[in-house]
């Protein structure tokens, strides 16, 4: 065998070894295969339970599940997602993202970001913006929020891209409920503190419509009330909300319909989804319904605010054009906002009364400083007015004293006297008039007279002062015999105040026009000048007590103020009025009397109506004076006497007693106060002596309580007058209650 | 459109006669060593391309010192007592002698594609030694403390870290020489061996992918050196069924010397898969006579008379010199052979055109 054969040999023996290692090695790694093959088996089964368990979880669960590779190709998604999108899983699947999940912005209503890019290109899980809306296939619009994550294998690398949604309707919806009851909630809380702390009603009534039309969901709402002012005047008032309070205006306040009575009568609330649907609506003219113009009202709710007296303040109304807006929620929230209402509105309605009482009483308060600086105003014109006549009466007694003083001096002291006490007496008695005015106890006498015979004694009675100004004097009076039912006495005071006052307020030279006209049963006096006129806002308070015009400072002629009071209270005590008319200062003024004419017989008139007369009407009475002040029994008597009556004084009660037995006697005027015998006892054994008589006591004293009035009635007085008595009060009364006509 | 038919170098190109010179001298120690690799790279890549061919080699000038040793030249580890391959001229081939392990490559071809891709732009081709080849080298006497089965163990690995080195380098296609395919059934007439070694290389591809099979192909010839075989002998249809069993896209089969070419194209068209192409040998490195380009043609038609053309490419039957030191082709025969395979390729693609 050569070498050759030998290699040969060797290397077929290596070569078989090979073989038989390369055969091992083939089996192991046949085996390392099969065993490859039956792991990567169980894997592949192991995967498809992972994946069938995947689906199946991701089919059950709630959200939308749609996965895509990483082209952005739907590769699976759930039922969920097929019902949102509109899409099957096998139509779906190989489609790309943003066919299938075609999602806008909801506010813009532009196309959204594609997550599937954003996560491709991030790596990261990406949340879709709120506001996303989902397009479905044939449509349909669902409010999403979703996010989007990656899919990575075992090396971390991006397969595919995950993403879930969810309908968040519901969500939104709760988020929307709360935000709205957050709202609800301050509001009322904003309301509440609002009107507790408002004072004024119509701000309140303000604040109250306003928000309850906002909670209440309405279009339109609107507070009906009524409210009275200060003079008393009831009046209807509303407050619109959320509409032009013009479309309101000329419909007028609801009426009490069937509808509109509950709200206003203080009955529960009334809702109605459809109040055009209502058996009562309709049913009521004049417009059977809805007034033309108005607002259309489907939805209805109205709700009475009731002040906590249990009064109806007013109701609040509210409206909107769809049916079935209002809700028993919404009906809570607008009555507890009438609740809160009803409390504020008394407020407010308390605390305005309480504002105009007190401008009331500083209104009052005021008035009273008025008259008050007026009386001291008028004391000092009084004590000025009544000195004027005093200094001259002071003089002329001086010259008395130091002088003999001849005939002729004598005489004219003794004119100058009487002319300056004349005009005393004049200035005394318009004091009094006015006094017995005020007080009610100026009797008026009429009669039927003839007004020519007044106008005559005014004339006559004014015509020193309009002579001595140079006026002309017109007079008008178309029918001569014209008569009327007057005091002429006091007639004839009136229209000669006038005629002086005309005078006086007038330039020399000047016109005074009088003229009479009658109209029906009224008869009008005018008393018209050319003088300097009053200035407007001062002709209310020309006919008050002390008012003079501030105006003419350099007035020719003095006086009280009196005049024009006295006038208007005797032609009130006429049943008549009188008015003034003036341009204003410096065009002349006009005074309107006017009279009823009464309606007694004309033929029973008198024909004169001169102050003179006075006297004739009274009734001369028998009097006795008792008192121990000598001036004070004596003084009265002489006044008594000067009114016409016969009068017999005494200053002791037991010489009271005597005279009265002595001679007969109507009344007796007595002191109470009197020494020994006092003016009870006298009065009481005076009593005794003539229990059959007809007398009439009368008590005078210092003492004016209502225990001093019972003590005089007790001692058989018929009427008590306090010290110092007004001795025209006293001669008013005796002669008022005559005992015996003379 | 005109049919492309691709045309690919087997690999190795006879070295210049001063690099053969230099290493007979003092082996890869010579001092120039590296400038006359440097050139003969160039000068191979260069002259490559003035053929035509649209598939580069860097002609395996750095393969040292042959196609078969060159991952483990120089490796402490061997002794060179190995096999003697007998060749059909009388010369022979020692294969050098594993003698402990671990068995470990000393190189990778992967460095050759990064070296040869400095001087072209066009696809450089590189071929790559099997695994059942080196398999050889584990003495049967076996090594103590290291056995067979870890040896092959190792071995596998190394093959497939050397392909996957080619294919990351951007190796347009990484050719495994599986010239020992016909020498094993000569060795083992029962096929025994033979099918081991298939199962050998295949346990190494199957760790490749589909895609990456593409880029692979596996290399058969009788062995060709000094213009002599070491297995022409053996019956070519008792290889064929056992090499397309290799799990490769691509077969770079000997055939311009076959005796009945016709014979195996047939067997070829009956057996070959729709996922694979056959080159088929077209000139003969061993043959001192350059073939025209219309023999080239005629060869290509006759294959395409067996094979779809859409499967069908050319090549050399064998490296133009697999072992460094052979001279008995010149480098200008290669070229001038190459050109003529390119040629003729392009005659036949265009008649088939037509």
């Amino acid at each position: 065998m050569t070498d050759a054969d030998d290699e040969e040999k060797q290397l077929r023996t290596v070569a078989l070894q090979l073989a038989q290692s390369i055969r091992l090695a083939r089996r192991r790694a046949d085996e390392d295969v099969r065993r490859a093959k039956v792991a990567l088996e169980l894997k592949n089964e192991e995967l498809a339970q992972q994946k069938e368990w995947f689906e199946v979880t991701l089919s059950s669960i709630g959200d939308a599940v749609i996965t895509t590779d990483t082209a952005g190709r739907v590769t699976f998604m759930n039922p969920v997602a097929e019902a949102m999108t509109g899409w099957n899983r096998d139509q779906a699947a190989g489609q790309p993202l943003t066919t299938v999940f075609h999602i806008l912005d909801e506010r813009t209503r532009k196309p959204a970001i594609n997550p599937v890019e954003e996560v491709l290109r991030d790596g990261k899980t990406v949340a879709l913006a709120n506001h996303t809306v989902l397009i479905g296939k044939h449509g349909s619009e669902t409010a999403i929020e979703d996010s989007a994550a990656p899919i990575r294998n075992n090396d971390g690398k991006i397969i595919g891209v995950v993403m879930v949604f969810h309908d968040v309707l519901e969500r939104r919806l709760a988020a929307k409920t709360l935000r709205e009851e957050g709202r609800t909630l301050e509001l009322l809380n904003v309301t509440g503190a609002t009107i507790a702390s408002q004072l004024n009603y119509e701000a309140v009534v303000k604040i109250v419509t306003d928000a309850a039309t906002e909670l209440s969901g309405a279009q339109f709402g609107a507070f009906f009330y009524t409210r009275t002012d200060e003079d008393g005047e009831v009046f209807t008032l509303n407050h619109i909300s959320g509409a032009d309070r013009a479309l309101f205006d000329g419909l007028g306040h609801p009426r009490a319909t069937p509808i509109f009575a509950p709200t206003f009568e203080g009955k529960p609330a009334v809702r109605v989804d459809d109040i055009m649907a209502d058996p009562r609506y309709g049913k009521w003219a004049p417009h059977y319904g809805m007034p033309k113009g108005h607002l259309p009202v489907r939805s209805y709710l109205a709700v009475p605010v009731v002040s906590r007296d249990g009064s109806v303040i007013g109701g609040l109304f509210f409206g909107h054009s769809t049916p079935g807006i209002f809700t028993e929620r919404s009906e809570r929230i607008v009555v507890g906002i009438a609740a809160y209402a009803a409390i504020a509105l008394d407020n407010a309605r308390l605390y305005e009364e309480a504002q105009r009482e007190i401008a009331r009483r500083q209104k009052a308060e005021e008035a009273l400083r008025d008259v008050d600086r007026r009386k001291d105003e008028f004391l000092a014109l009084l004590a000025h007015e009544l000195r004027n006549p005093l200094a001259p009466i002071r003089q002329v007694a001086n010259l008395w004293k130091q002088q003999t003083l001849s005939e002729e001096r004598m005489r004219w002291a003794q004119n100058v006297v009487d002319r300056q006490s004349g005009h005393m007496s004049l200035l005394l008695d318009d004091l009094l008039d006015l006094s017995r005015i005020k007080r009610g106890s100026l009797q008026l006498r009429k009669e039927w007279i003839k007004l020519a015979g007044v106008i005559d004694a005014a004339v006559e009675a004014a015509s020193p002062l309009i002579s001595a100004r140079k006026h002309e004097l017109q007079v008008d009076m178309p029918q001569p015999d014209l008569q009327l039912q007057a005091d002429p006495l006091r007639l004839t005071q009136v229209l000669a105040n006038l005629l002086n006052n005309a005078a006086k307020y007038t330039d020399p030279g000047g016109r005074i026009r009088l003229a009479v006209a009658q109209q029906d049963g009224t008869i009008e006096i005018k008393v018209a000048d050319t003088g300097i006129g009053i200035a407007t806002e001062q002709q209310p308070r020309v006919f008050e007590i002390f008012f003079q015009s501030t105006a003419p400072i350099d007035r020719v002629e003095g006086g009280l103020g009196l005049g024009l009071a006295l006038v208007k209270g005797i032609v009130t005590l006429h049943d008549g009025e009188v008015a003034v008319k003036s341009e204003g200062l410096g065009t002349g003024t006009e005074f309107i009397v006017q009279l009823p004419r009464g309606t007694a017989p004309a033929q029973t008139a008198t024909g004169s109506a001169r102050p003179a007369a006075v006297s004739q009407h009274r009734t001369q009475q028998r009097i006795l004076i008792a008192d121990d002040n000598h001036d004070s029994a004596d003084s009265l008597a002489i006044y008594l006497r000067g009114r016409g009556h016969e009068v017999a004084t005494v200053y002791s009660g037991e010489d009271a007693i005597n005279a009265f037995q002595s001679a007969p006697v109507d009344w007796i005027i007595m002191d109470i106060g009197m020494p020994k015998l006092n003016g009870y006892e006298t009065a009481r054994r005076i009593r005794s002596l003539a229990p059959g008589r007809t007398i009439k006591l009368v008590a005078v004293t210092g003492w004016g309580q209502d225990i001093d009035k019972q003590l005089a009635a007790n001692a058989g007085f018929d009427h008590h007058f306090t010290k110092p008595a007004d001795p025209v009060e006293l001669a008013d009364l005796l002669e008022k209650q005559a005992v015996s006509p003379s | 459109m005109a049919l492309i038919i691709p045309s690919e170098p087997i690999g190795s190109i006879p070295r210049p006669l001063k690099l053969i010179e230099a290493l007979s001298t003092a082996g890869s120690s010579h001092p120039d060593i590296e400038t006359l690799y440097e050139d003969a790279i160039r000068d191979t890549i260069e002259k490559m391309a003035a053929t035509g061919s649209l598939v580069l080699t860097d002609g395996e000038q750095r393969k040292y010192h042959n196609f078969w040793t060159y991952s483990v030249e120089g490796s402490r580890n061997m002794a060179p007592d190995g096999f003697t391959i007998p060749f059909a001229a009388g010369h022979s081939r020692r294969m050098p002698r594993l003698t402990q392990g671990p068995f470990r490559y000393m190189r990778y071809a992967d460095s050759f594609v990064a070296y040869a891709k400095r001087w072209t732009a066009l696809p450089i081709k590189q071929a790559v030694i099997s695994p059942s080849a080196l398999s050889l080298m584990y003495p049967a006497a076996g090594i103590d403390g290291y056995s067979r089965d870890e040896f092959i163990q190792d071995l596998l690995k190394e093959h497939e870290n050397e392909i996957r080195l080619c294919l990351q380098r951007g190796a347009h296609k990484v050719q495994i020489d599986f010239t020992e395919g016909r020498f094993a059934q000569k060795v083992d007439p029962s096929g025994a061996l033979l099918h081991s070694f298939i199962d050998l290389n295949n346990m190494a591809l199957d760790e490749f992918s589909d895609e990456d099979r593409k880029s692979l192909g596996v290399h058969t010839c009788p062995g060709g050196d000094r213009d002599s075989t070491h297995s022409a002998d053996v019956d070519y249809l008792e290889l064929l069924p056992s090499l397309f069993q290799l799990h490769v896209g691509n077969f770079y089969v000997s055939l311009a010397r076959e005796p009945d070419r016709q014979r195996v194209l047939k067997f070829i068209g009956n057996n070959l898969r729709s996922d694979q192409r056959v080159f088929v040998g077209v000139t003969s490195p061993i043959d001192p006579q350059i073939e025209t380009a219309e023999e080239v043609r005629d060869r290509v038609l006759e294959a395409a008379a067996y094979i779809p053309a859409d499967q069908l490419g050319t090549t050399d039957d064998c490296g133009f010199a697999p072992f460094c030191d052979d001279t008995s082709t010149s480098r200008e025969t290669a070229f001038a052979k190459i050109r003529a395979r390119i040629e003729g390729t392009l005659l036949a693609a265009e008649q088939i055109s037509r």
